[in-house]
């Protein structure tokens, strides 16, 4: 029995396998994401949370089920059948369980967690430009790396070697996306929006590198023992053009997310200093 | 399934590839040279493949094979096996002057039958249409019981219609596996039903002179494929190959000496008829005859086209011939305005794309069979210029 899902060059089957080692790693992970979470509930009830506080007031009911769903999406991306799929089949699963560990669950886990959780640490906040960018070239190196043919078809035959690659994403990911969810100051909407767009560079070009790709890249997708209708170039071409389509989908999604909060956070200014000049003309009128 | 394991003489053969793997395309030379560049496309794809694949170096230098190269040349095997309409079909002879990719699977193999031939298929599909008629394919099942003419047929032909699929008895396979050195087939105990076969997990590769020199075993890639074949079809010199061949007398293979090395088809002005152009060569030091002409028509006749009358008067006229030389050293030209054969009342509504199986029959016995596209009038003349390389 394998503890974790790899290339093993079987021939695939619709029989269940079942990979310990995913189990115990999403359950160290609700653990620690419980651990947090309490944390924060924590916080909110104490006094001082204001100090502190997010501007959207209470804690919305949303934030907790984006972090449940968050962490059944990495479940479903690390084990039966997708998992499995994606390490030795295909590529095109493979290209799946990357944006779920890269683009959709760290988001979904981060907003789950809340804004206190996501705010910048005392050290970073003397140079959050550093941060953010250091995040970004984390994220591509990462993306870059784990996306090299070298790499994959060392790493994908062994347990080890795709638990490495799949924790490095969710790793990543969580990285990447904090700084994005991050509401308040240092970061300029718009420097997010840049972040955002400057981060995802190799996602881009990897989708369009196998969108165009002559042969398969991957010699572990290959010569895997084939799973019918799927060939090993369209299986490669449909994996960039999932790549293209979910990651741009998601990333136009963010980019818009973020310029709405901006929009509503100017329209609050403006309010706020029209009510502030009415104010002040009621004063003077008195 | 299981890889057998080799015999003796075949170990080197039979041995993995000791070839490295190689880096995605662009980076390692993994040239495709077939495809028209696409200049700054491919400047886009050779810095993302260079992201990608590192640039490592790569360790087949231009021009060598990525195959294994056998350390003796093998003949083309004398076998003759059932070809999927149950007619027996003569390997030696009928894939003589081609390049020939033999392979001994079955359908039912999980991995390495479907990989082998999905590569193959995938790399052929990027020769050019003349290259392509050059080479043949052929599946010899190692598995009949469930292997029947019409699961083959359906499953060789998912990867290319014209890949040549032969079903004799488990013996008969196991017979012409062993011509080549390879291991027999055989049948893993257990698994019911859905059992499995052990068979060698090698394709061997004849060149179109004859002989094997070139061995691709399991884990060879389409680009793989992609770079080998123009060195197989000779359209780059191979320096491995060069080497090896050097200090010894090369296999002759049967066909070798006289060959029939182009041959197209193309329908006739003439109601019910089609014309048959070839270009036989005859490397031999005797003149040989050729003397019939067997193909899927009604009636074949050799035919020899002659300028009668003269001046405005002259017309080309057709007469039937019994026989044509072959210079010794030298060719026959089957062409338009000389000596051709006429097909009279095909078989068929032949259409371009369609292929011809012509038997030529010599009067020295020797027996060559080809299998001819049909092209038309427009490209014939260019297709059976050599200068042209058609």
């Amino acid at each position: 029995m394998q503890w974790w899902c790899s290339a093993q060059g079987v021939p695939w089957s619709w029989q269940w396998r079942p990979y310990p080692g995913v189990w115990l790693f999403m359950l160290a992970v609700v653990a620690l994401y419980l651990i947090i979470l309490r944390r924060e509930e924590a916080a909110r009830a104490a006094p001082a949370f204001h100090a502190v506080g997010s501007r959207s007031g209470p804690h919305p009911r949303w934030r907790p089920v984006a972090g449940w769903v968050g962490l059944a999406l990495s479940w479903l991306a690390l084990d039966w059948p997708l998992g499995t799929l994606g390490a030795g089949y295909l590529s095109s699963v493979h290209s799946v369980q990357f944006l779920l560990l890269t683009f959709i669950a760290p988001p979904l886990l981060l907003l789950g967690l809340g804004p206190r959780a996501l705010a910048v640490p005392g050290r970073a906040r003397r140079s959050p430009v550093a941060g953010i960018l250091a995040a970004a070239l984390l994220f591509n190196v990462v993306v870059i790396a784990t996306h090299m043919p070298r790499v994959v078809d060392r790493l994908m035959p062994t347990q080890a070697g795709a638990f490495a690659i799949d924790a490095a994403w969710l790793t990543a990911g969580l990285i990447f996306w904090r700084p994005v969810l991050l509401t308040g100051r240092p970061f300029h909407p718009l420097a997010r929006i840049g972040y955002i767009f400057w981060g995802t560079l190799a996602h881009t070009g990897i989708g369009v590198y196998f969108l165009l790709s002559d042969f398969p890249v991957y010699r572990v997708f290959e010569l895997a023992p084939p799973i019918p209708g799927l060939d090993p170039a369209s299986d490669q071409q449909l994996a960039g053009g999932i790549m293209e389509l979910v990651g741009m989908l998601i990333i136009f999604g963010a980019v818009s997310l973020v310029a709405l909060q901006w929009m509503q956070r100017e329209n609050e200014l403006e309010r706020e200093n029209r009510e502030r000049l009415a104010a002040g003309q009621e004063r003077r009128g008195e | 399934m299981r890889m057998s394991p080799p015999t003796a003489p075949a170990a080197a053969s039979l041995a993995p590839s000791s070839r490295g793997a190689p880096p995605p395309g662009g980076c390692a030379g993994a040239r495709n040279h077939y495809r028209a560049g696409r200049p700054r496309l491919q400047l886009v794809l050779a810095s993302l493949a260079l992201l990608l694949g590192g640039c490592a170096p790569d360790t087949h230098p231009r021009g060598q094979l990525r195959g294994t190269v056998l350390p003796e040349p093998i003949a083309r095997p004398q076998f003759t096996l059932p070809d999927l309409s149950g007619e027996p079909y003569l390997f030696a002879e009928r894939t003589a002057g081609k390049l020939t990719f033999l392979f001994f699977g079955y359908t039912y193999c999980p991995d390495v039958c479907p990989v082998h031939m999905a590569s193959l298929a995938a790399a052929l599909r990027g020769l050019p249409y003349q290259d392509r008629q050059r080479v043949a394919v052929v599946f010899v099942t190692v598995d009949p019981e469930r292997d029947s003419p019409e699961r083959l047929r359906e499953w060789l032909g998912a990867f290319d219609p014209r890949f040549v699929g032969l079903r004799g008895t488990v013996e008969e396979a196991n017979a012409a596996a062993a011509q080549l050195n390879f291991p027999p087939a055989v049948r893993e105990p257990g698994g019911g039903e859905n059992y499995t076969v052990g068979h060698a997990a090698s394709v061997i590769a004849f060149s179109p002179d004859g002989p094997a020199r070139v061995l691709y075993s399991f884990g060879t890639r389409r680009e793989d494929w992609v770079h080998d074949l123009p060195i197989l079809l000779g359209h780059e010199p191979d320096q491995a190959l060069s080497a090896a061949s050097a200090d010894r007398p090369q296999p002759v293979a049967p066909g070798g000496a006289l060959q029939v090395v182009r041959a197209f088809v193309t329908r006739s002005r003439m109601a019910q008829a089609a014309a048959l152009y070839a270009i036989i060569e005859n490397r031999t030091s005797s003149t040989d005859t050729l003397v019939a002409v067997d193909a899927p028509a009604g009636r074949t006749e050799l035919h020899e086209t002659v300028r009668e009358g003269e001046g405005t008067g002259m017309r080309m006229q057709m007469r039937p011939v019994t026989r044509v030389a072959v210079p010794a050293g030298g060719k026959l030209r089957l062409v338009p305005g000389g000596y051709h054969v006429m097909l009279l009342q095909p078989a068929l509504e032949w259409q371009p794309g369609d292929t011809v199986t012509a038997v030529f029959r010599f009067a020295s016995g020797a027996v060559r069979t080809v299998q001819a596209p049909v092209v038309t009038h427009d490209e014939i003349e260019r297709l059976l210029d050599e200068r042209t390389g058609g």
